[in-house]
């Protein structure tokens, strides 16, 4: 192997690890507190808006209404939780669903996303039968779910860092 | 360092190293941990149970909302709302079906909650005797009757 090939695949190697690490640091830790900030313990009915709408958005659509909430404190501790179910509305007319969990989190003080995601989209599980769809359309089909879902986040955070000030840069 | 005492150093590090992992091990098991550090159990037990109580409430509350989201994807496909794609999997079948299937998904995530509420008042129940029923010796509980 010639020096040349063995520079070229350190440096593929490097911004591989350099792109995962990126990608698992804005998923887990950069992304879930986004356009959070400022918004207090109680005001967790701001905060599952503010995430509804800003998906909704991105996907396209509008957001209408929640259909439920709830304020679960914890036990013991500052710690909180909120999740709800939104109701949106595509272009077309239809009606989408997207389920919103957060987490209020005592170290930052902030809340953050536990999750959002639409419900029983098409290509969802829910709708696969027995021996439909084969094997290799299902990997593909929750691969697809999963790069949908990265792309949307990415998109959201774009979007966000254009309309709400006082955001960390991510350089995008 | 003579080779011996090299040896023996070694031999103590692993004799220490394994001592160690036992007791960590045998704290943590509930029998001594009730005689040793019953705040720290209770801490650890009900807190983990508390933890699980809020997980299973969510998941009873997201199951609830994808039946709602199938229900709502199948009245509107009836009335004609929803045009599927020709490589779509979504057909009225399909859709029958996906209800049915987020239907047993909310029971069984109702059935989890009871679970899990039942697992946190049964190590309250215990924290509150003083964990006697955690301890070796103490008298076999018979099954329930009905």
């Amino acid at each position: 192997m010639t020096r040349s090939v063995r520079l070229s695949l350190g440096a593929l190697a490097v911004v591989l690890v350099l792109a995962v690490a990126g990608t698992v640091w804005f998923a887990g830790a950069a992304y879930p507190a986004m356009g959070l900030a400022g918004i207090p313990r109680d005001g967790y009915r701001q905060a599952l808006e503010r995430v509804a709408r800003s998906r909704a958005r991105v996907d396209g659509r509008t957001f209408v209404a929640f259909d439920s909430m709830t304020f679960r404190p914890a036990d013991r501790g500052e710690a909180a939780f909120a999740w709800g179910a939104a109701r949106c509305r595509a272009a077309d007319g239809a009606t989408v669903l997207y389920w919103v969990s957060l987490r209020w989190n005592p170290g930052r003080g902030q809340w953050v996303r536990g999750g959002v995601r639409e419900l029983a989209p098409p290509g969802n599980e829910i709708y696969f039968g027995r021996n439909v769809p084969g094997q290799i359309l299902r990997a593909r089909l929750v691969l697809r779910e999963l790069f949908a879902e990265l792309r949307a986040r990415f998109r959201e955070a774009v979007s966000l860092q254009g309309s709400v000030t006082g955001l960390p840069s991510l350089g995008l | 360092m003579t080779p011996r005492l090299r040896d023996a150093w070694l031999r103590a590090v692993c004799l220490a190293g394994l001592l160690g992992v036992a007791a960590l091990g045998l704290w943590r098991t509930p029998e001594l941990a009730s005689y040793l550090a019953p705040e720290h159990l209770a801490d650890v037990l009900i807190g983990r149970a508390e933890n699980l109580v809020v997980d299973k409430e969510g998941e009873r509350d997201a199951r609830a909302a994808l039946e709602q989201a199938v229900t709502v994807r199948l009245a509107e496909w009836r009335r004609g709302l929803t045009v599927s794609a020709p490589d779509s999997m979504i057909t009225e079948a399909s859709l029958v079906m996906a209800l049915r299937r987020a239907h047993t998904l909310r029971v069984e995530a109702a059935d989890d909650l009871l679970r899990a509420r039942e697992t946190l008042a049964r190590y309250k129940r215990l924290r509150d005797t003083g964990w006697q029923g955690l301890r070796a010796g103490c008298p076999a509980v018979g099954e329930a009757t009905p």
